[in-house]
């Protein structure tokens, strides 16, 4: 692949592969050099023909092959970027709402199958069930129902989260 | 036919189903009661994972927040991004709205009111305080490395002020934006702007008539000084701002200058006080302020008067080597453009790079993660930045050694994506 091409590619999904990534892993700077080193992986091959869904396959297993070979590294490198994060950013940017409806979107969607999850945010950046097919490894056929029971566990979960903090909010206003 | 299963409900709502599959579907929703409402339950689930999925970004990263623009060290003295030679953008809308308003209106804010207190300023023969705060990348780096503005914003600039100003713009060629930024001499340019008459140009004249019956902060500054000419408003447009901004504070600088004769002999007496060092320190006439605009004004100057970094470019650079701390990282982590013709910078440097906060251990050395954008990097070479010297250094990495570092100059855009 010439660098014209990777340009091309670039362009049209870093974006929607960062924030693939980005929400399948919650760490922006993971997300980015996942995505960095799809599109060297990319270079390397001399045609792609189904682009998109290549990238996103290529994408979620370096997620996982780097999961597997680099688990306690990485953990580490999140650590400190946690820390970070919390030293430098902790007050401002979000405000204490958007970080609570952050961080039980966060738990909800991972508390979805890993199939389900993928699907899911890979039809979010607008992947159609064929490419999602091809990504995942699974039949065209079975698309609907996966995204049909990720929707519905993502918004059941996310509400029954959102019920039981009201609740516990609840019963301390009422302890109180 | 049987009712429809959720999968097909969903897959007919995404339009992935065939033309004749889909036909059937909607021939059947229309008279099925029951399929109608698992439809319906479907949009809902489908509407709320988006929403859901959507509170997992990131906030936008070209936010600027709120009290970040300028960071107070724990010895109390202040640093702000250009004293590493890059400049902070207005931001831009690029998220809900939730995110901006408030950030928006302190960054205005802050603009509004450096632009006033330097176009005062401007007008003293001596060096105050603002003067050598806010063109802070004048004595932070060496001259013709600050970069105080967007580059579109900067050449629309230029274009008004070579009308406005004609010989006396400090630097020629518009085909380079970053190259036609004026340096930042506010001397030389005030003594050419005494022998330059002050004559508006038509952008001039038409932002005057556009608030010519609203004469506020800036023109009650302006009254304090008669002689305003464009070169002047040159250099106090080096404060980075909206073009917006910089187009009403200009206007009503002009607004003061028209009201400049009737206001002279108020003038006088006003130089007369800014004699005096406590007037100077402050650098606006008491009387020219409204009280609150006053309180805001004083607790800005003095905030720079306690900040030796923005003295001299020994005093930056000792301060700056202090002060690598957290909110300096904080402030420079962020999405920048680098500046190229820098003898510093070398061809094989990213032209553009998103700073972040992530910090590895390359060899004994601890260095943050600096992320080329819009180019793929060798699989062997790898981006990381550090602070030093009161300058960004980016270093290039091969095979886990550092292999070329080098100080940047860097104008600030809005990170792209989530």
């Amino acid at each position: 692949m010439d660098n014209g091409e990777l340009e091309r590619l670039f362009n049209l999904y870093h974006q929607p592969l960062v924030r693939y990534l980005t929400r399948r892993l919650g760490d922006r700077d993971w997300a980015e050099e996942v995505a960095q080193e799809t599109f060297l992986r990319a270079l390397r091959q001399e045609r792609l023909t189904s682009e998109r869904s290549w990238l996103f396959a290529v994408a979620t297993n370096l997620v996982r092959d780097e999961a597997r070979k680099d688990e306690r590294r990485r953990r580490h490198l999140e650590l400190l970027a946690a820390e970070e994060r919390d030293r430098l950013e902790a007050p401002e940017p979000q405000t204490a709402e958007r970080a609570h409806e952050r961080a039980l979107a966060r738990q909800a969607v991972d508390g979805l199958a890993e199939r389900d999850r993928l699907a899911l945010l890979m039809r979010e950046e607008g992947l159609n069930y064929e490419e999602i097919a091809q990504a995942l490894g699974m039949s065209v056929g079975s698309i609907g129902t996966t995204l049909a029971r990720a929707r519905r566990r993502l918004a059941e979960r996310y509400e029954a989260l959102q019920a039981a903090e009201s609740g516990r909010i609840g019963g301390s206003h009422a302890a109180s | 036919m049987q009712h429809l299963d959720e999968g097909t409900i969903h897959a007919w709502l995404d339009g992935e189903l065939p033309f004749d599959e889909s036909s059937r579907v909607t021939a059947h929703a229309e008279v099925c009661d029951k399929c109608t409402a698992m439809i319906a339950e479907a949009r809902g689930f489908l509407a709320a994972s988006s929403r859901i999925l959507r509170n997992l970004d990131e906030v936008p990263g070209d936010v600027i927040p709120p009290g970040k623009t300028a960071a107070t060290n724990a010895d109390g003295t202040s640093f702000t991004p250009r004293d590493f030679g890059i400049v902070l953008p207005v931001p831009r809308r690029t998220g809900p709205r939730r995110w901006i308003p408030s950030r928006f209106a302190a960054a205005a804010a802050v603009t509004v009111l450096a632009v006033g207190t330097y176009t005062i300023l401007n007008r003293s023969d001596s060096r105050t305080a603002s003067e050598i705060a806010i063109p802070i990348a004048a004595d932070a780096a060496p001259r013709g490395e600050m970069q105080l503005m967007d580059s579109a914003a900067l050449s629309a600039r230029n274009e008004r002020l070579a009308q406005g100003a004609g010989a006396a713009t400090p630097r020629a060629g518009a085909a380079a934006p970053a190259a036609t930024l004026p340096t930042a001499t506010p001397a030389p340019q005030r003594a050419v702007s005494r022998e330059e008459p002050a004559s508006p140009s038509p952008a001039d004249t038409r932002a005057k008539d556009a608030v010519a019956p609203a004469p506020v902060f800036a023109a009650k500054e302006s009254r304090a000084q008669p002689t305003q000419s464009p070169p002047a408003k040159a250099a106090a447009a080096l404060v980075t701002t909206t073009d917006s901004a910089l187009k009403k504070a200009e206007a009503r600088a002009d607004v003061a200058e028209r009201d400049n004769a009737r206001f002279a002999a108020r003038s006088e007496s006003l130089a007369g006080a800014r004699q005096a060092p406590e007037a100077k320190r402050l650098a606006v006439p008491a009387e020219s302020v409204v009280d609150a605009d006053r309180r805001r004004l004083a607790g800005e100057v003095q905030a720079q008067m306690r900040a030796p970094a923005v003295a001299t470019t020994e005093s930056a650079t000792n301060t700056l080597g202090r002060v690598a701390t957290n909110p300096t990282v904080r402030t420079a982590v962020g999405c920048y453009d680098i500046l190229r013709g820098e003898e510093s910078v070398r061809a094989d440097v990213p032209s553009s790079v998103r700073l972040a906060s992530t910090q590895v251990r390359v060899g004994s050395r601890r260095l943050r993660l600096a992320v080329p954008q819009g180019q793929a990097a060798p699989s062997d070479v790898r981006w990381y930045w550090s602070l030093g010297g009161g300058r960004i250094l980016l270093h290039k990495v091969v095979g886990g050694a550092v292999e070329y570092e080098a100080p940047i100059v860097a104008v600030r855009r809005p990170c792209r994506g989530g």
